[in-house]
């Protein structure tokens, strides 16, 4: 299957509707037989790009091309070999489980007249067609387990079994293109961690290139090989879900990813030296210049002392504490540092249990440097090396090896 | 019904009393009108059908089935029975098929869609005693326009209303013009329910459109939406009165006598009020047996959830 799997070659892809831009000037290479998320917030375009891909509207401008280099513009949905999952599941109401996941093959594989409701039955090869349908069904029904539901209509399903028939229409076409347009969200938390993972083992086992359309995170962390990370019509960042997440490229991926979101610090930079909140950071910027930046540190990153209690690496900034979060496993503890920003740390195993509020909660607040990633004002992220202890401490010889 | 349900009513009495009484005299005033003008004269209808009654008569006796076995034996009558069948049978499908075709046509209009909507419901919202006039004069078989337009391609005038041959089906294709308006507009509603992914879903199984999409999935999804339509159509077209009266009286020769014209015509001109009850009470045994069907048989068929 993995030889058959489409690539596709994505070169500047805009849509507008009217005065509003959907997308604009898009680039994207799909590689054959990957998992890719578009991941992003509601209205950033992923699923009006899923749309595009799937023939239901066509690009303002740009090119879709295949990996072997024939273009998709203008080509009929149902030409195309892609099968959809939809949110809504879209199964056809009135038709039975069984013909629901028949009717791409009776569409494709009959002819005009054979498909005929009481015309076909008369006409050779009718019947033999019908019967090859129908194994083809009961084969994909045996694959998700719905196999006992093939006689029921949609309306008698369940949530879950609803999904399963819709990927089952989807499958029996053999696409090689699989698009995903939030196929977990209209389903309970439980049933939708065990679809996440029957959708990746069954990925990885007919190896179709898939694109999965979620504005939910850990769907995208869990599950793809690569996330496009799209804001406001454009990608932001592609990669794999490690890379995405701890080297994130713009402001916007940083603050997107991760729950509780990124805490962001005031900073200044001059020359090769970052200041933050009246500390100098045990930072070196690899190229030197001059201006105010975002310093953004994850809330796991951060630490926390009371007391002489803790660990909190130097700097450290003095916060008062305004709530505490226990979820059990962990604490999130909200604090609001002395002239500076509302933070978050999350305390988690040994830290937690070392952890206990001081009365007035007063607490000392620092972060492990190495963790920490710089921004400009536009968001573009700058690069430094981190964790140089003998350079930051003296403030006037910032020239670091 | 047995002891098992005295236990648990005697021990919820004062709540329960409470709330039947505030639920009884809410509904109240809805029972006695209902009952004063929908439910007694239907049984005073069903009553005075096995009486001689005569309008403003002072005394009558019953004649028990006398009158529906006049009905079987009077030749107007089944005429008119059958008159109303065939104005049905042309009405309902031209009302329901073009409603159906103007609705998909309309649908996929974006901007002339409410234009549309408005200009084919008129005819619904107009009076139909004026409309009847319009069409008089444009049937008219000396000068109406339409039989000017017959001569000028060539074919002969028709006196539409006065033939007995033609009457009826001219009617009964006016009465329909009057419908289609409504029956678009249901049928609009019941396309706008079809959500889009299932049409886009249809598109990736390669129903694009036409007849595939229409056959496959929109008339199937119309299912509800077509039967109520076809319902209401029917019972409407059974009650012709209005073109009757201002058209045709009934005539030519009777041939335009539809049921309800009839009974107008057995209670008010004749005065036998007796008689008109029993073809009333037939009248409504036929709407109830739509009813029925359109409940019981139907929308088990077509409903999906």
């Amino acid at each position: 299957m993995g030889t058959s799997s489409r690539g596709l070659k994505i070169r500047g892809l805009g849509k507008h509707f009217g005065d509003t831009t959907v997308l604009r000037g898009l680039d994207l290479d799909v590689i054959p037989g990957e998992f890719l998320c578009l991941l992003g917030p509601s209205g950033c375009g992923k699923s009006t790009l899923l749309r595009i891909l799937a023939g239901f509207e066509e690009p303002t401008e740009g090119t879709i091309e295949t990996e072997d280099g024939a273009s998709l513009i203008g080509v009929m949905p149902s030409r195309r070999d892609i099968a959809m999952v939809f949110q809504s599941f879209a199964l056809y109401p009135h038709m039975s489980v069984h013909d629901n996941i028949a009717a791409p093959l009776v569409m494709r594989q009959m002819s005009w007249a054979q498909r005929q409701p009481l015309l076909g039955a008369l006409l050779p090869r009718g019947r033999a067609i019908r019967g090859e349908i129908s194994s083809a069904v009961e084969r994909v029904a045996a694959q998700l387990r719905i196999s006992h539901l093939l006689a029921r209509k949609p309306g008698q399903l369940s949530g879950g079994q609803k999904q399963r028939v819709a990927i089952g229409r989807a499958l029996i076409r053999e696409p090689r293109l699989f698009l995903m347009d939030e196929p977990l969200s209209s389903l309970d938390a439980a049933l939708r961690t065990e679809m996440r993972g029957e959708i990746v083992d069954l990925q990885r086992r007919l190896g179709i290139t898939t694109i999965y359309v979620t504005h939910d995170q850990t769907e995208a962390m869990t599950m793809a090989d690569r996330i496009v990370l799209m804001m406001d019509g454009r990608a932001l960042q592609i990669g794999t879900p490690t890379t995405i997440f701890h080297d994130p490229r713009h402001i916007a991926v940083a603050k997107f990813l991760g729950t509780p979101a990124i805490n962001i610090l005031p900073g200044d930079v001059s020359g090769r030296r970052v200041r933050c909140l009246g500390r100098d950071l045990p930072v070196t910027m690899t190229e030197p210049t001059d201006r105010p930046v975002q310093i953004a540190v994850r809330p796991e990153d951060m630490t926390i002392r009371v007391g002489g209690k803790g660990s909190a690496i130097a700097p450290s900034w003095m916060a008062t504490v305004e709530r505490l979060e226990p979820i059990g496993h962990e604490t999130l503890v909200h604090a609001r540092v002395d002239e500076g920003p509302r933070v978050i740390v999350r305390l988690s195993g040994p830290q937690l249990a070392g952890f206990a509020m001081p009365g007035d909660a007063r607490v000392a607040i620092g972060f492990d440097p190495v963790a920490l990633k710089l921004f400009d004002e536009s968001g573009a992220r700058l690069t430094h090396i981190a964790g140089d202890r003998d350079v930051a401490p003296a403030p006037h010889h910032a020239e670091a090896s | 019904m047995s002891g098992t349900s005295v236990l648990p009513r005697a021990r919820r009495r004062p709540a329960a009393n409470r709330a039947a009484v505030h639920g009884l005299l809410l509904a109240g005033p809805a029972i006695l009108f209902l009952s004063l003008l929908m439910v007694a004269p239907i049984f005073v209808v069903f009553g005075l059908s096995f009486t001689d009654y005569s309008l403003g008569a002072i005394q009558f006796s019953f004649i028990g089935l006398g009158n529906y076995l006049q009905i079987a034996s009077d030749a107007r009558a089944l005429g008119a029975i059958g008159h109303t069948l065939v104005y049905v049978a042309i009405v309902v499908p031209i009302a329901v098929l073009l409603g159906l075709f103007l609705a998909l046509m309309i649908q996929q209009r974006r901007r002339l869609r409410h234009t549309y909507e408005v200009l084919f419901f008129l005819p619904a919202t107009s009076t139909f005693v004026a409309m009847a006039l319009v069409w008089q004069f444009l049937l008219h078989g000396r000068i109406g326009p339409i039989n000017d337009w017959l001569v000028w391609i060539g074919l002969g005038r028709i006196d539409f209303l006065t033939n007995p041959a033609t009457a009826l089906p001219t009617l009964a294709v006016i009465g329909a013009w009057q419908l289609v308006g409504q029956t678009t507009i249901l049928f609009l509603a019941g396309l706008s329910s079809v959500s889009s992914d299932i049409y886009d879903a249809a598109a990736l199984d390669g129903m694009e459109a036409g007849w595939d999409r229409f056959i496959r999935i929109t008339f199937p999804m119309l299912g509800p939406t077509t039967l109520f339509v076809v319902v209401t159509t029917t019972i409407t077209a059974f009650q012709a009165f209005d073109g009757v009266a201002a058209l045709t009286q009934g005539g030519p020769a009777g041939s335009t006598e539809t049921l309800l014209y009839k009974i107008y015509l057995e209670a008010y001109q004749y005065t036998n009020m007796g008689y008109a009850s029993a073809l009333s009470i037939l009248f409504l045994a036929f709407i109830a047996a739509l009813s029925m069907f359109q409940i019981f048989v139907a929308e088990k068929k077509v409903h999906y959830s």
